[in-house]
Formats: structure tokens, sequence, C-alpha cells
């Protein structure tokens, strides 16, 4: 085995870890959300901003979508646990008001699940 | 100069009422904006403008408070987007396809100087210039989403498209720049490839949209049945007023052949009306005076006046729009698993791009510098995460909408896949076997009394009742005018009957557990009963201080196509039931005319719901049919609750699938729906599926080493925008269904 292959093969391990890593660690940069007020939500270049969001367990969430994407499964927002979806026509704030929830983690997604966010209620 | 649009919008931090003045002047200040009117009280504005309304939202935003368009009622604008986006993509995906064709060609001409000479260089260095150029113009969208969900530790469909096209564009440009590096035979350069499956892409995106739309094309139906006027009537006057301007109360005129604009009650006049758009029942319904209209069917003959009740979002119609939009996004269990394999599809992807390339450098054969990269970028560029989870949204949406067009609501997701494992449905008898609209049949009276003084005091007992059975007994009095007693000391003693002082005389009315119970003898009316109740009709008896006075018996016709209904059921193999309040033997004699296999009689309200659990209990899966609101508990206590005839608000409440229509048929159609869609949506999981499966492994080269089969990364994009497309047009199908049992004109 010359050093080239070795040299490669060792970059694609370190390359395989990083990119699981890099996905799946899920480091915690969550936005905290205040209490009554809304907090915004653009949905931009495949990604909701912010997809992390901190908020207070047994009050109301008020969540406000903006959606600027073209993609199609963006036109909704899903949530999957609490059976709830909203329609997200392009460019209008659409205000989603969930119910007060339990603390534990809420996910958000669009339609096809391609866009992932998660609510930490606490 | 181009169409005004009126826009509703939600303000919020008004605090003041002062600050409708400087809301107003803020619209006023946009540049297009006609008229904008604040309503501080339920803190709206309307605004009717040209340009758009984002502007607005702005000024409000910036003048200190905040602005959302309230309703959908421009689904205009909507739509022109859409359009405008369709259009878009096909123009981006005709641009990176021409360019791809030429740069094809170019490399196919036998005198095209070649990458190695000098000159060759210089052009295949402006050539892949010329193609970055045209992959921003075309796929800028791409990138920028892939870079941003990558940094956001996301990734999508976009994320792979973008690395795809970028390996092979960069190798390209590495072996343009410096072919003296690379060994002699590895100088292909992918120019092309990579354009052309930017045009793949965008091509399939585009048809992808324009089906997507079409699959909503029955909610779509739905919002076109709302009128956009009413003909308000005012000082004797018509005044044709828009539909957002209609106010409750106000009376409004319809005349033959237009549609009704709101929900509401007729006040003078009568009509026919076609209702077939909510309830897929095809014969108009005659209606009058007291008689309630829903906004959005179809006034056929007569012209009438009716006040308005339900408007704006409290209307019928816009109830069962939500309801259908929110069943839409719905998924059923079955969809569950691909939204699992769909979150760690694209990183998992990723991974196996870098084995596979690993693997092709390790043993793959020479140029290994040609096909490490090429591998990679075929790859991510032939799996497809966007089949997986497009299959099951898209079948949903295209099933509950056609189960719409048949006057069938699906609440939820999940009843769609429950419906395909009932073993049992049962039905109440009373307006879901019945017409529901019961008459009196029969009068017996005892000596001293004779058959007006029975029906005297059975209706005056009935007064304000909504019983079907009270109503059949007040419309008997009615028919003889009969002016009826107050009563006293009134109490009802539910599934058993009506206790209450009238004219000082203690009465009972109820059945003949109510008369067992308050000891009342009634041996004198068994024989009377027991022949009247073998005819299907329900027996009320009344006593008169605590003496047996009479019976009424009342009979309800059954609906004409409940026999056949019964036996479709069952040629589905399902075992039909039914659940009453009645006496056994007029149960009895109903269930056999709808031909059903079994008969639970003499159930109290309270009751069903036990029954059903009891049913449960021996294994059985179990549908509920049911309209009232004694049917609440059963219907959520069935695995599948089916409310009928529109079904009170409570019924709908607890229900999974709710009619529209009065029909029997529905149930049929309703399961036919479900199964239907129900196998649209594997047909699509399994497509998904085994593309990916096996496209993955093919475009990794696991076929090379047998028949020297390797894919291009063109044909991978190709592949890839093909196999979402297929998904989509599977599910398009949807809307050519027919359930074949009761066509709709």
């Amino acid at each position: 085995m010359s050093y080239a292959m070795i040299a490669v093969n060792v970059i694609a391990a370190f390359l395989i870890v990083f990119v699981l890593w890099w996905f799946f660690s899920g480091k915690s940069n969550a936005v905290k959300a205040a209490v009554d007020a809304p907090i915004n939500i653009v949905i931009k270049d495949g990604v909701y901003q912010p997809s992390f969001i901190q908020v207070t367990a047994n009050k109301p969430i008020i969540l406000q979508f903006l959606r600027q994407d073209d993609s199609a499964c963006a036109a909704t927002v899903v949530f999957p646990q609490l059976k709830l979806s909203f329609q997200l026509p392009k460019n209008r704030t659409v205000n989603v008001e969930l119910p007060p929830q339990k603390p534990g983690i809420l996910d958000f997604q669009c339609q096809m699940g391609m866009y992932r966010g998660k609510l930490v209620v606490e | 100069m181009t169409d005004s649009k009126h826009y509703q919008l939600k303000l919020g931090k008004l605090s003041c009422a002062s600050c409708v003045r400087k809301i107003e002047q803020a619209v006023r200040s946009v540049k297009g904006v006609a008229s904008a009117d604040v309503n501080f009280a339920n803190r709206t504005a309307a605004v009717t403008m040209t340009g758009s309304v984002d502007d607005v939202i702005q000024a409000i935003v910036q003048a200190g408070y905040e602005a959302s368009v309230l309703d959908a009622a421009n689904d205009a604008t909507d739509q022109d987007d859409e359009i405008r986006s369709i259009r878009r993509l096909f123009t981006q995906a005709a641009i990176a396809a021409v360019a791809g064709i030429i740069l094809m060609v170019l490399s196919y001409l036998p005198d095209f100087p070649n990458v190695t000479s000098t000159q060759g260089q210089k052009i295949w260095v402006g050539l892949g210039l010329g193609s970055l150029l045209v992959l921003y113009i075309s796929a800028r969208d791409i990138y920028r989403a892939a870079w941003v969900t990558l940094r956001n530790r996301s990734a999508n469909m976009d994320t792979l498209i973008g690395m795809g096209t970028s390996v092979a564009w960069l190798f390209s440009m590495l072996v343009s720049l410096f072919p003296a590096l690379l060994p002699q035979g590895t100088h292909t350069v992918y120019f092309e490839s990579a354009l052309m499956i930017i045009a793949f892409i965008k091509f399939g995106a585009a048809l992808e949209m324009r089906a997507r739309a079409k699959t909503r094309a029955s909610i779509q139906g739905l919002i076109n049945l709302r009128p956009k006027t009413a003909r308000l009537v005012r000082d004797g006057k018509d005044e044709i007023i828009a539909l957002e301007d209609v106010e409750l109360g106000d009376v409004l005129r319809v005349r033959p052949g237009e549609k009704i604009p709101v929900d509401g009650e007729i006040t003078e006049g009568y009509s026919s009306i076609d209702q077939s758009m909510l309830t897929g029942e095809p014969i108009p319904v005659d209606k009058t005076v007291k008689d309630s209209v829903v906004g959005g069917t179809l006034n056929k003959t007569g012209s009438f006046l009716m006040r308005a009740t339900g408007i704006g979002s409290n209307t019928m119609l816009a109830r069962i729009i939500e309801m259908v939009n929110r069943a839409q996004n719905a998924k059923p269990e079955i969809a569950r698993l691909a939204d699992i394999i769909s979150s760690y599809f694209v990183p998992t992807v990723i991974v196996m791009a870098i084995i596979a390339a690993t693997v092709w450098f390790d043993f793959g054969p020479e140029p290994k510098l040609v096909y490490v990269p090429m591998i990679a970028a075929t790859v991510l560029l032939i799996a497809c995460p966007c089949a997986l989870g497009l299959a099951s949204p898209l079948s949903v949406m295209a099933g509950v909408g056609k189960a719409a067009e048949y006057g069938i609501l699906i609440r939820n997701g999940d009843a769609l896949q429950k419906t395909q494992r009932l073993t049992t449905i049962v039905f109440d008898k009373t307006g879901t076997i019945t017409e529901g609209k019961p008459r009196v049949s029969t009068i017996y009276a005892l000596p001293p009394y004779d058959e007006g003084d029975i029906l005297l005091y059975a209706a005056s007992m009935e007064q304000g009742s909504e019983h079907s059975l009270g109503d059949a007994i007040l419309k008997a009095a009615a028919e003889h005018d009969f002016e009826l007693y107050s009563t006293e000391k009134f109490a009802a003693y539910p599934g058993y009957g009506i206790s209450a002082y009238v004219h000082l005389k203690n009465i009972l009315l109820g059945n003949r557990k109510l008369m067992l119970q308050q000891n009342v003898d009634i041996s004198a009316l068994e024989g009377e009963a027991e022949r009247l109740a073998t005819q299907g009709a329900t027996i009320v008896y009344i006593a008169i201080n605590n003496q047996a006075a009479g019976l009424i018996s009342i009979s309800d016709v059954i609906k004409k196509e409940a026999y056949q209904v019964m036996q479709a059921l069952k040629e589905m193999g399902l075992k039909t039931l039914m659940l009453s309040g009645d006496q056994s033997a007029a149960a009895k004699h109903i269930a056999g005319l709808a031909g059903m296999i079994d008969v639970i009689a003499e159930v109290l309200p309270e009751q069903k719901a036990q029954k059903i659990h009891a049913l449960q209990q021996s294994g059985e899966v179990v549908a509920m049919v049911g309209d009232g609101i004694n049917d609440a508990p059963a219907l959520s206590q069935a695995d599948v609750g089916f409310a009928i005839g529109g079904g009170t608000d409570v019924a709908i409440e607890s229900a999974d699938l709710i009619l529209m229509g009065s029909s029997l048929q529905s149930v049929v159609d309703a399961i036919l729906i479900s199964g239907a869609t129900v196998k649209n949506i594997k047909q699509n999981l399994f497509g998904a599926f085994i593309y990916n499966a096996l496209g993955i492994p093919i475009a990794a080269g696991v076929l090379y080493p047998f028949f020297g089969v390797l894919l291009n990364p063109m044909i991978a994009g190709a592949a890839m925008a093909l196999s979402s497309l297929t998904v989509v047009l599977n599910a398009n199908r949807m809307r050519f269904y027919r359930t074949g049992y009761r066509e709709k004109a």
C-alpha cells in the first residue's frame, strides 16, 4: 500500500466522521423566545432561520413564519407530534399559534420533511 | 390601469384609537394604495391597491405596528406567483440545456481542440468560465441553498445537487487549467454534464410544480365556489356589494342561477337548491322560509331573500376548506417510516459517496483520477430524497381532494389507513339507515280518552323538543291546528322519555321501559303495540296519572339506497350492524329491510360507546356511522367514525370522516377512496425505495466489475429528476379516480 493510498483512505475516514459529526451532533444554537411575544422564523434558502428555538412550557406558543423560499415543500409547515399543519403563502407573514405544551421537544418541518426545525419546550 | 386588489390585514400592537389614523396615513403614503380603512374594533385594515401588499405591511411595521395578510381571499396572487415560478424554472432549464448541448456538440466535433493543446486549453478554460456563468444564471438558488443548508447542519435535495455538480465542474476546471498535472487519458471535461444536470432538474421541478398545482385542483374547486359579490337588500333596494362586506344579519337577495353568497336562513320565498358541490348528491333540495342555506351552493329555480347567519371564516364552506387543507397535510402511519428515513438520507448519501469514491481509489481501474470524482458526483446526483418525501403528502393531498369531490371530508390521515382494516361497520338507525323524518302513523287510545286527547297531551309535552320523535308528534298536532297546553315540572329521562304536569295531570310519555320503571300497567296496550312494532314502527306510550292512556306509533322510512349499500359492504367482506335505542321488534324490522347482518336494539345513548368497545374487545375493527349528538361518544370510541348528513357540530368533532350528504353510498365511496389513496401511497413509497436502493449502488459502480456498466453523472441527474416526477404523476392519477360505485355528473 502506497503512502498516497494510506493518505487518501485516512482523509476519507476523517471526512466521513466529519460529515456524521456535522449533521448529527446537534450543536445547540437555540434562540430563546420571550414569553407572549411571537418569534419570527424566516424560510429562505432551504432552512428555517432560526431552526432551533427555546420556548416556555405551559404558555401558548406564537410563531411567525415568513416564507421567502420558492420550494413547494416549504409552502407547508407541519408539526408532526401535534398533527397540525399550516399553509405558508410566499412573502406573507403567517402567525401560527400552538397550544401550551409540556416540557419536551417539538419538531417542525416542511411538508416533505426536507426542512427541519425544533422547538425546545422548557 | 392595472387591476387593483383588495386585502384584509390583521393588525397588531394597536393600543389606542388614535393609532388608527397613524396607520391609515402610513398605508396611504404607499404608492398604489387607493383606499385604506382601519377597523379598531377587530384590529383589521381593508386596503385596496395595485402593487405589492408587502410594501403596505412594511409601512405599517415602520410606523411601529404589526400587520399580516388576514385571509387567503387573493388566491389569484398565489396562482400568479406559482405561474411565474413555473415559467422561471422552464427558462432556467432551457438556458442550461442550450448551453449544455452546445458544449456537447463542440466536444464531439472531430477537429475541435483538446485541452492538451495550448490553444485548446485556453478555449476550454473559457468554455468552463462560460458554463459557470450559465450555472449562476440557471441555478444560483440551488448553490445558495446548498451552502446555507450545509452551514446550518441541515441538508436537502439542493445540497446533493449543488455538491454533485460542483465536483463535476471543479474537476473539469482542474483538468483544463493544469492538463500537465494529470496523466494521459484523464483529460475528460464534464462542463456539459453539470449544465445538463441542472437543465434536467429545473425542467423536472417545473413539471413537478405544475402537477402539484393540479393535485390541489379539488381544493381550488372548493375555493372557487365562493362567489365574489352578494346582493344586499337595503331600504327596499338591491345593492351589489363585495362578499367581504356582508355582515351578520344582512338581508340578501339570491336570484335563480346565482350562487348563495354566505350561510343563512331563508326569510322570504322558496327555491330548489343544488348542493351537489358540497354533498356530492346530485338531486336539488327544496327549501323555503326558515330553512338554512349554505354559501357556495347553487340556487336553481326561485328567487328568495335570506338573512346572513355565517360569514367569513365561519361559513360551512370556509370550514370545509380549512378542514380539507389540514387533512391534506396529514400523514398516515405508513408515511412515518419514510419520514424517519428521509431525515437521515442526505448525510448518509454523502457518506456513501465518500466510501464509493475511496473504494474506487483503492481498487478501481485506471484512470482513477477520472473515476473517483465522477463516482462521487454520480452517487450524490442519483440519490433522491424528494421521491421519498413526496410519496405520501401528494397522494394524501390528491386522495383527500378526491374525497371532497364526493362530499366526503377526511379529518385525519390515519383514518385513510384504518379504513382499510375495518371488519365491522355499525350504523345508527334513525337518520342514518332511515330518512330520520319520522311521521305519526297510528294513534291508539284507551277509554276515556280519544285519539285527539292522546295527540294533544303528547304534543304539549313535546313542545320545543328537538328529538325527531317529538318533532313527528308536533307536526301531526300542527296538522290538526291544536292549541297546545303549557307544561310544568318537566323532567327528561334520556333513553326513556319525559314526564310533566299538563292541565294538573301527571303525564308520562316514553317507551316501554319508562312505563315499567314507573310501574304503569300497560297490558291493555301490549297487543296493539306488538302488532305495530313488527311493522317497524317506534311506539311511544302515554300514561295519564299513572294509568295507561294510549300509544302513538311513529314510523320512519328506510333510505332507498340502504339495501344496495349493505350488499356492497358485504361484498367487501364487512359485517354490518345496526345500533338503535328502539324496541327490538322495530329495529329488527328496519335492519331486515336494509339487509343488515345483526341488530343491537334498546341501547341507551350512553351505552352506544360501550357496545362499540365490546365489539373491539372481541377483535373487531369497528367503524361507526351516525349523525346525532348522542352518537358522538360512539364515533370517538370507534376505530373510524363517520358523521353522516353533515352531522351536528359535536358529531363532526368526534368523527374521522364527515359525509356531507345524507346518502349511505358515501360510506362505500369513502372506503373505496381511502383504499385507492393508501394504495397510491404504497406504490409511491415502494417506487421511491426501490429507485434509491437500486440507483445508489449502480451509481457507485457495483455493476462495473461484472458488466462494465457505469453511469454518467448526467444520466444520474436525469434519473433523479424523472424519479420525483414519476411520484408526482402517479399521485396525480388519483385525480381521475372514480369509485365506480356512484358516478358523479
